[in-house]
C-alpha cells in the first residue's frame, strides 16, 4: 500500500479548565491516503474536530499536545515553525468550517475574497486574479457567476457561501482538504449538492479528504475509509464497506444499530439513549467500557489495538470476542 | 378514515409583508387532523411549515382560511376565549434554551400550566408528568442552566403535556439534540403519544424521524401542499418530483445501496417572487408546459394526494430501497 499523506499517530491533548486537566483525545492514531476520503464519525464531544485543527495546528491555546506526532507529506507538522505552519496552511491543507457565512469576511464581496485566496498563491495582477477567481466561481456550480461575485456574504444563501469557501479553496490548490461538517445547517437537496462538488474536487485534484460528520449516511456516501471516535479515543477504522458489513466495535455496533434510516422501519420501543459522552478521564482504559456490554476487567486498565490481516481494519478493543 | 377530525385547516393563507413585498408564507393549506395521530409536516427550511403550526395555535395573524378544533371555529375567536381552548392545544419548541424561562425552576414551569388553567390540585401532578419524561424528583428545583440539552427539552415536553392536550405541535423537538439523544427523545415521545392519546403535529426536515414517528404526512414546498398521504405511500412511492428529489437527497447508511438521485437545479426561489402554477417548475428536471398554470391534486387513493401533474407517470425511484 502506498505511503501514508497524512499519519496521525497516537495523538493526546489535554485541555486545562477551572484548575484541572481534563483529556480530551487520547492516544488517537489514523493514516489517510492520497486520493482517499476519510470520515471522521463521532457525536458531539467526541474529539473529531479537536484532531482537524490539531492537524491544522490551529488548537486554542487552552489545549495542549501532551503526546504523539501528526506527519503530513514526510513533515513532523509540530516541529514546524508558526512561519513555516503558515505556509503549509491553506495551500497544502485547507479547512472548510461549518458556518460557512461565519467564515467569509462579511465586508469583502464574494469576488474579492476569492480573487485574494488566489493572489495569496498565485503570482498574478489584480484583475487576472478577478478573472481566475470568476471562472473558480463557475466551477464550484455558482451560476451568474459574475454577477453573484459583487454580493457580499450576508446576501448569500448557505449553500452558495459554502460554494464560495470551497472556490477559495481550490484557488489554494491544496493537497489536503479538511471539512468539518461542510453541511450542517444546509437542507438536504443542498447538501447533496455540496457533497457532489466535493467528490468531483476531490477527483479532479487527486486531493485526499478528510471529512467530519456525524451523520452515517454521509459517511457511507462520500468516504472510502472512516474513524470513528467515541469520548476522545478512536475505537474502530475501517474501510467503508467492511465497517458498516462487520462492524466489530461494541461501540460502532451500537451506534449503527442505533441509526433511523429514511427507506426502512425500525421500532421506536426499547431504544435506549447511549450515555452522553462522558470527559475523557486519564485512566488507561477503554472509555466505552462503562457501557459495553461485553466489558472484561481488562477494559479499564488497557486498550489493545486489534488488526484485521490486511492491516486496515483495526479495532481498538481488548475483547478478542468482538472480531469474529 | 370516519372518524371525526380533531382539527381541520382549511385554504390556510399567511402573508408578510417586507418593504415593498409580499412574502407568501403559506399558500391555501388545507388538512385534517384526527384525534391520536402523528401527523408530520416536512419540508426545507423556509417553506412554510413553521408558519402553518403558528397560525393553527393562533400565534400568527392569519392571512386568510379558517380553523376548526372540534368542529368550533376558532380563527376569529378573541384572545380571552382563545385562552380556554389552548388547554387542548400545545407546543413543544425547536429550541430549549430560548422557550425555557431562565429565571423558573423547572417546578415553577410545570406548575404554570396548570395554574393558569385552574387545573393545579396537588403537588403529586407535577411530579407524574417528571417521571413521565424520564426526569427525577431531584430536577425539580433546578434552573434550565443546570440541566443539559436534552433534560431541557424534555422539561419542554413535560411543560406541553401538563394540561392533558388532545393535540401539541411539535416544531423540530430534536434538531438541537445529538444523535443517541434524538433517538431517546424520540422513542418518549412516541411512548407518550400512546399513553396519552394524544395527537402530534410533528414539524420536522427529518425524513428519517417523519418516517418513524408519523403515520400521515403533508410535504410543504414554498407554502403549498405538494404531497400528503399515509407515511408508508408517500416514502416507499412518493408520486411528486420534489418528494422524490427530497427523499433521494437523504443519505443512507449502508454502503450497499445505490440509488438514482434526483437533483434539482439550484436553490428555493423566493417567496414573494410567486409564479402561478408548480412551485418547482423552475428546479424540476421534468417541467412541462401545463406545470405553469395552477396544479391540481390528484387522488391516488387511500388519502395519497399529489400536486404533479406528472403524479400518474414519473418513474418510481425508491422501491428498491424498500426493505424491512
Amino acid at each position: 500500500m502506498a505511503e501514508p499523506f497524512l499519519r496521525v499517530d497516537h495523538l493526546s491533548l489535554v485541555v486545562f479548565q477551572e484548575n484541572s486537566l481534563r483529556q480530551i483525545l487520547d492516544r488517537v492514531s489514523f493514516n489517510l491516503f492520497p486520493n482517499q476520503v476519510m470520515g471522521l464519525v463521532g457525536e458531539s464531544g467526541s474529539g473529531k474536530t479537536m484532531t482537524s485543527l490539531a492537524v491544522m495546528r490551529l488548537l486554542p491555546r487552552t489545549i495542549k499536545v501532551t503526546g504523539g506526532h501528526i506527519w503530513f507529506d514526510g513533515q513532523d507538522l509540530f516541529a514546524l515553525s508558526e512561519h513555516e505552519m503558515r505556509r503549509v496552511r491553506g495551500s497544502r491543507i485547507a479547512m472548510v468550517f461549518q458556518n460557512p457565512r461565519a467564515a467569509l469576511n462579511p465586508l469583502v464581496r464574494a469576488g474579492d475574497q476569492v480573487a485574494r485566496a488566489v493572489r495569496l498563491h498565485q503570482d498574478l495582477d489584480q484583475s487576472g486574479a478577478y478573472g481566475a477567481a470568476i471562472d473558480l466561481m463557475q466551477r464550484v456550480g455558482i451560476a451568474d457567476a459574475v454577477n453573484r461575485a459583487r454580493a457580499y456574504p450576508h446576501q448569500l444563501s448557505g449553500g452558495m457561501a459554502q460554494r464560495v469557501l470551497i472556490a477559495m479553496m481550490l484557488a489554494c490548490q491544496p493537497r489536503l482538504l479538511i471539512a468539518d461538517e461542510p453541511t450542517t445547517g444546509l437542507d438536504v437537496t443542498i447538501q447533496a449538492q455540496i457533497f457532489e462538488l466535493i467528490k468531483d474536487v476531490q477527483r479532479e485534484t487527486g486531493a485526499a479528504v478528510l471529512l467530519i460528520t456525524h451523520d452515517l449516511g454521509v459517511v457511507s456516501e462520500v468516504c472510502d475509509r472512516v474513524a470513528v471516535m467515541y469520548a476522545g479515543q478512536i475505537m474502530e477504522v475501517a474501510p467503508v464497506q467492511e465497517l458498516f458489513a462487520h462492524p466489530c466495535h461494541p461501540y460502532t455496533q451500537r451506534l449503527l444499530s442505533s441509526v433511523l434510516r429514511v427507506d426502512r422501519l425500525s421500532s421506536l420501543d426499547n431504544l435506549e439513549a447511549l450515555a452522553p459522552v462522558s470527559a475523557a478521564s486519564s485512566a488507561d482504559g477503554c472509555l466505552f467500557a462503562s457501557q459495553c456490554p461485553l466489558v472484561t476487567p481488562e477494559c479499564l486498565q488497557s486498550r489493545q489495538d486489534l488488526f484485521d490481516e490486511q492491516d486496515t481494519h483495526i479495532v481498538y478493543c481488548c475483547n478478542p470476542e468482538a472480531i469474529r | 378514515m370516519s372518524m371525526e377530525a380533531l382539527l381541520r385547516v382549511e385554504n390556510l393563507h399567511k402573508y408578510y409583508r417586507e418593504g415593498p413585498y409580499v412574502i407568501h408564507a403559506v399558500n391555501g393549506i388545507s388538512f385534517e387532523l384526527f384525534p391520536g395521530e402523528a401527523f408530520g409536516l416536512v419540508g426545507e427550511s423556509g417553506c412554510g411549515k413553521s408558519t402553518t403550526a403558528r397560525c393553527i395555535l393562533r400565534l400568527e395573524r392569519i392571512t386568510a382560511g379558517k380553523i376548526f378544533f372540534k368542529n368550533q371555529e376558532i380563527t376569529a375567536l378573541p384572545p380571552a376565549k382563545l385562552r380556554a381552548w389552548r388547554r387542548w392545544m400545545q407546543m413543544v419548541f425547536q429550541d430549549p434554551n430560548e422557550s425555557l424561562n431562565p429565571r423558573f425552576t423547572v417546578r415553577a414551569m410545570l406548575h404554570e400550566p396548570l395554574y393558569l388553567h385552574g387545573l393545579y390540585r396537588r403537588e403529586a401532578q407535577i411530579l407524574e408528568a417528571l417521571l413521565r419524561v424520564n426526569l427525577e424528583k431531584e430536577h425539580l428545583n433546578r434552573y434550565p442552566h443546570q440541566l443539559s440539552g436534552g433534560q431541557k427539552q424534555r422539561v419542554g415536553i413535560a411543560r406541553a403535556i401538563m394540561t392533558n392536550p388532545e393535540f401539541v405541535v411539535l416544531d423540530e423537538p430534536t434538531s438541537s439534540l445529538d444523535m443517541s439523544l434524538r433517538i431517546h427523545v424520540l422513542s418518549l415521545l412516541h411512548r407518550l403519544q400512546r399513553e396519552m392519546n394524544m395527537a402530534y403535529i410533528f414539524i420536522s426536515h427529518d425524513l428519517s424521524t417523519v418516517r418513524h414517528l408519523c403515520s400521515r404526512v403533508l410535504v410543504m414546498y414554498l407554502g403549498r401542499v405538494v404531497e400528503m398521504g399515509r407515511t408508508e405511500d408517500v416514502f416507499n412511492d412518493p408520486r411528486h418530483v420534489y418528494t422524490q428529489a427530497l427523499l433521494s437527497a437523504i443519505p443512507i447508511p449502508d454502503p450497499t445501496v445505490r440509488r438514482q438521485r434526483i437533483l434539482l437545479k439550484g436553490e428555493t426561489p423566493n417567496a414573494r417572487l410567486l409564479k402561478p402554477g408548480c412551485g418547482l417548475q423552475d428546479r424540476c428536471p421534468f417541467v412541462r408546459d401545463d406545470c405553469r398554470s395552477p396544479v391540481p391534486f390528484i387522488d391516488l387513493g387511500n388519502g395519497h394526494q399529489v400536486a404533479c401533474v406528472l403524479a400518474n407517470e414519473t418513474p418510481t425511484i425508491s422501491k428498491k430501497t424498500g426493505g424491512t
